[in-house]
């Protein structure tokens, strides 16, 4: 798994690339810079795991950022190609062509950009515009973005156009809605140096979107005009910090909501406090009908304006990364969480001579509570939901804690238990209850990692995970092995065992091979074997993929 | 500092005309009426009427004059229907039909002038209807209906249903003398100027429990026009006809099954009509005749007059 977070870095990094390249111009002068990643795959079917072959056989996506700046100018373009696309994407997606392109200006007061880009106010419950290119999810906007800095501590930022929704036939498919917003933030740190003296900061923010759609309905007015605002506070004083965030949405009947013109809200309050050697991050939510699309109709990841914060741990072993992944609930739901991250002083009897990294993180996700009594059928407010008013019926829980350990300078130990709570009825949709527990599913997981460096240049890492759970299609096993050349080779081999399916034909090994070579500022890597059908994630938000099985080839390069 | 403020309140600005808009009535209504013809706002928001409780015990009669404006002997059977309907204020009301027995037909008494380019010519209004044509149809054959002028007095008397006028004055005092009355209706409207548009709601009381099948009709009736009439051999120019048949509001010359079979006394159906007045005609020179029949004999149990 370490092996798909390594490709997950360099896919994040793209967007920086879009951005960063601006101050890296304004500072050497004329400069191009640029990114590539290149997906191949020879796929097989295979019946047992549900792998179908495409037509094509073989399928690509492809990707390359070419960035130019110049002083404050900088513009770029990003080509995309589908030929065919990867299993998982939406068959919309097909062609040669710009995805992506940009202008931009920028300086001390001033940025302006033409174009597609990408922005994001407060956590993103108003607006959040990003892609997750592993998830099929772009909805990068395209129209025109300005950010002023009229003082130092001060920024506005404005934003209007359309959202990306496809990539057909080689050419950027937009939203019919545009979206139109505003978002500023004060630092009163930085503002007239108000708090310059002080181990006190206080930072506030509001923002305002605006979606415009005639949408139509057979049944009901759709309102053209949506408008989502909130404002947001965070207070800093020492090591200690506190930060909220409520935001409403006015009437936006969906696809999503059932056609309600009941308002949305969200609420989002995190607490932290760090010094060296411990951390303590607290965070809750409560959110009710914040789906916010360009589109009501639109589905999955499909035109999304804002975000929903997941409030749970993004895991990145095997096992409880791709089996009961939590996708946050936008439609409705309160969640809680908090980490622990504590250091063991070294040198002492518990923490060695190294010292002992501890991390404990609690997640709590639950339905909220829905009021009957004040609804009203005619203006459609089928219910009434209030901030931080919850049931006790359980979308997710996740209990974890990890312990990780520098043995001697050679070797590296890592122990991690979960205990998961899963909905598989509210979250999947299941209607089969027969293998689970009042529509739960509930496992634990155990991980033994360890690296061992062989020599200055020869190191082994391995993994080995269980997850055992009485419901649904039972135990599973992975074992992984990967060895490391550095600075140029890779290998790996992951094999992902459900050995305790209560169908014995069920039982499949989902073995997997991987092998990378590094040269300069590329990399090649070459993955053979199967994958598994199911649910993906990445900070909240998830797709189904679909089983796979064959040789995939991965290049990427930066220049 | 200034010029950044005040670029700043020019966004905020900007981005504060294009908020959002917020629908009051969201659930679209589900009717076959024609909702464009409110023209107050959102049809959601139309005054839909409520009812009291019909206290009314007069059976009401409609007297049908099948007329054409070349039945020389038309205006007299018209005098006397007017006479009748002026004697029982309230309890009878007339719908002059221009149709023939078997429909109208060409160089009939409803017949028009072929070439009306010419002012001068006369007969050009054409008083003819698809539902009259549609009676004078249906009712050729087993009613008495011969010829024009003939009448019908609720539709009622089976095979002797229409008669002459000579007829029409003891039918009616029979049957307000025996007053049977099976069925209560009542009625009210909206007029919207701005769209000619009527919203006309009717409220049925089956009093009685009742065999058969009953549909309701509703005739649209202009008061009074000037036009072409002969009268016993003599051209008038400016006839006034009285209570012309338009037609029915919504084009259904037999109307709509009302009450299902055998409807049983308490039961009570709400109609709702919407109906645009013909272009030239104002709303004060119509009103609309709604009565409820026997769908196998066609007698009318029961008749109103409602006006805007």
């Amino acid at each position: 798994m370490k092996l798909n977070l390594t490709i997950l870095k360099s896919k994040l990094i793209l967007p920086i690339f879009l951005t960063g390249t601006l101050s890296f111009g304004q500072t050497f002068g004329p400069n191009v810079t640029g990114n590539t990643e290149t997906i191949f795959q020879y796929l097989t079917g295979d019946t047992l795991i549900g792998a179908v072959q495409p037509e094509s056989k073989a399928v690509m996506n492809s990707y390359t950022n070419v960035n130019y700046s110049l002083k404050g100018f900088s513009a770029g373009a990003r080509f995309e190609s589908y030929l065919p696309h990867t299993l998982g994407y939406p068959d919309r997606y097909s062609g040669t062509g710009i995805g992506y392109k940009y202008a931009s200006y920028s300086h001390s007061m001033v940025d302006v950009t033409v174009g597609n880009f990408y922005e994001q106010f407060g956590s993103g419950m108003t607006f959040r515009s990003y892609e997750e290119r592993t998830l099929g999810l772009d909805n990068a906007m395209e129209g025109f973005k300005v950010k002023f800095r009229p003082t130092n501590g001060a920024e506005i930022k404005a934003v209007y156009g359309k959202v990306r929704y496809s990539f057909t036939d080689g050419k950027l498919v937009n939203s019919d809605g545009v979206v139109r917003g505003i978002d500023a933030e004060l630092n009163f740190k930085e503002f007239y140096n108000l708090f310059a003296d002080s181990k006190f900061n206080l930072t506030i923010g509001g923002s305002f979107v605006s979606k415009y759609q005639q949408a139509t309905h057979p049944d009901f007015y759709y309102p053209s005009n949506v408008a989502t605002y909130g404002g947001r506070m965070k207070l800093a004083y020492k090591d200690f910090y506190i930060e909220g965030e409520h935001v409403i949405k006015e009437q936006d009947p969906s696809s999503d909501n059932g056609s309600i013109f009941s308002y949305g809200h969200g609420t989002l309050i995190t607490a932290g406090y760090s010094q060296k050697g411990l951390g303590v991050v607290l965070q809750a939510k409560s959110m009710d009908n914040m789906s916010y699309r360009a589109d009501p109709g639109a589905e999955l990841t499909d035109l999304n304006i804002n975000f929903s914060p997941a409030l749970s741990k993004t895991h990145t072993y095997n096992l409880a990364a791709t089996l009961y992944p939590y996708a946050a609930q936008p439609n409705g739901e309160m969640a809680f969480q908090g980490t622990l991250l504590y250091k063991i002083p070294k040198k002492t009897k518990l923490g060695g001579k190294y010292g002992t990294n501890v991390s404990v993180n609690y997640s709590l996700a639950l339905n909220p509570m829905k009021h009957y009594s004040d609804v009203d059928s005619t203006q459609r407010i089928l219910y009434q939901t209030n901030v931080f008013d919850v049931t006790d019926s359980v979308f997710n829980s996740d209990f974890n804690i990890q312990i990780k350990r520098k043995i001697n300078k050679k070797l590296k130990v890592s122990l991690m238990y979960m205990k998961f709570k899963y909905n598989n009825i509210l979250l999947d949709g299941a209607t089969d209850k027969t293998n689970l527990d009042n529509g739960y599913v509930k496992s634990d997981i155990f991980v033994l990692e360890g690296q061992y460096k062989i020599s200055r240049k020869h190191s082994i890492r391995a993994e080995v995970q269980g997850l055992f759970t009485k419901e649904d299609v039972g135990n599973w096993g992975t074992f992984l092995v990967e060895y490391n050349i550095s600075p140029k080779w890779f290998f790996a081999v992951m094999d992902q065992y459900n050995y305790g399916n209560p169908v014995e034909g069920r039982r499949l090994h989902y073995l997997i091979g991987s092998a990378g070579y590094l040269f300069g500022n590329s990399r090649v890597m070459a993955t053979y074997g199967k994958q598994r059908a199911g649910i993906f994630c990445i900070g909240g938000v998830c797709r189904t993929v679909p089983a796979t099985n064959g040789l995939t080839l991965t290049f990427t390069s930066s220049f | 500092m200034k010029k950044n403020i005040l670029f700043a309140l020019t966004l905020v600005l900007v981005l504060s005309t294009v908020s959002c808009d917020k629908v009051k009535y969201p659930v679209k209504v589900v009717t076959e009426l024609d909702t464009t013809l409110f023209t107050d706002g959102q049809f959601a928001e139309y005054p839909w009427p409520t009812f009291e409780v019909n206290t009314n015990s007069d059976r009401n009669i409609l007297l049908e004059d099948y007329t054409g404006h070349k039945c020389p002997n038309c205006p007299a059977a018209a005098t006397e229907a007017a006479n009748i309907e002026s004697a029982n204020n309230g309890r009878v009301f007339v719908a002059s039909i221009h149709a023939a027995s078997g429909g109208s037909y060409t160089g009939g008494f409803q017949s028009v002038s072929a070439d009306c380019s010419d002012p001068s010519t006369v007969f050009c209004h054409d008083f003819r209807t698809p539902e009259g044509e549609e009676y004078g149809s249906q009712f050729s054959s087993g009613y008495n209906f011969t010829f024009n002028p003939k009448g019908t007095i609720n539709r009622a008397f089976g095979t002797d249903m229409f008669s002459k006028k000579d007829y029409w004055a003891g039918k009616v005092n029979d049957m307000l003398a025996e007053n049977d009355l099976n069925v209560n209706i009542q009625a009210k409207s909206n007029y919207y100027a701005a769209s000619k548009g009527v919203y006309l709601h009717i409220s049925t009381d089956f009093l009685e429990d009742l065999s058969g099948d009953y549909s309701m009709t509703t005739y649209v009736i202009q008061n009074s026009l000037i036009a072409d009439q002969d009268s016993v051999g003599v051209h008038l120019h400016h006839y006034h006809h009285h209570n012309v048949f338009l037609g029915c509001i919504d084009a259904q010359a037999w109307g709509q099954s009302i009450g299902g079979t055998s409807p049983t006394a308490g039961t009570n159906v709400k109609t709702d009509y919407s109906y645009v007045i013909p272009t030239g005609i104002e709303a004060n020179e119509i009103h609309f005749l709604t009565y409820v029949y026997n769908v196998e004999t066609y007698e009318i149990l029961q008749v109103i007059k409602h006006e805007l």
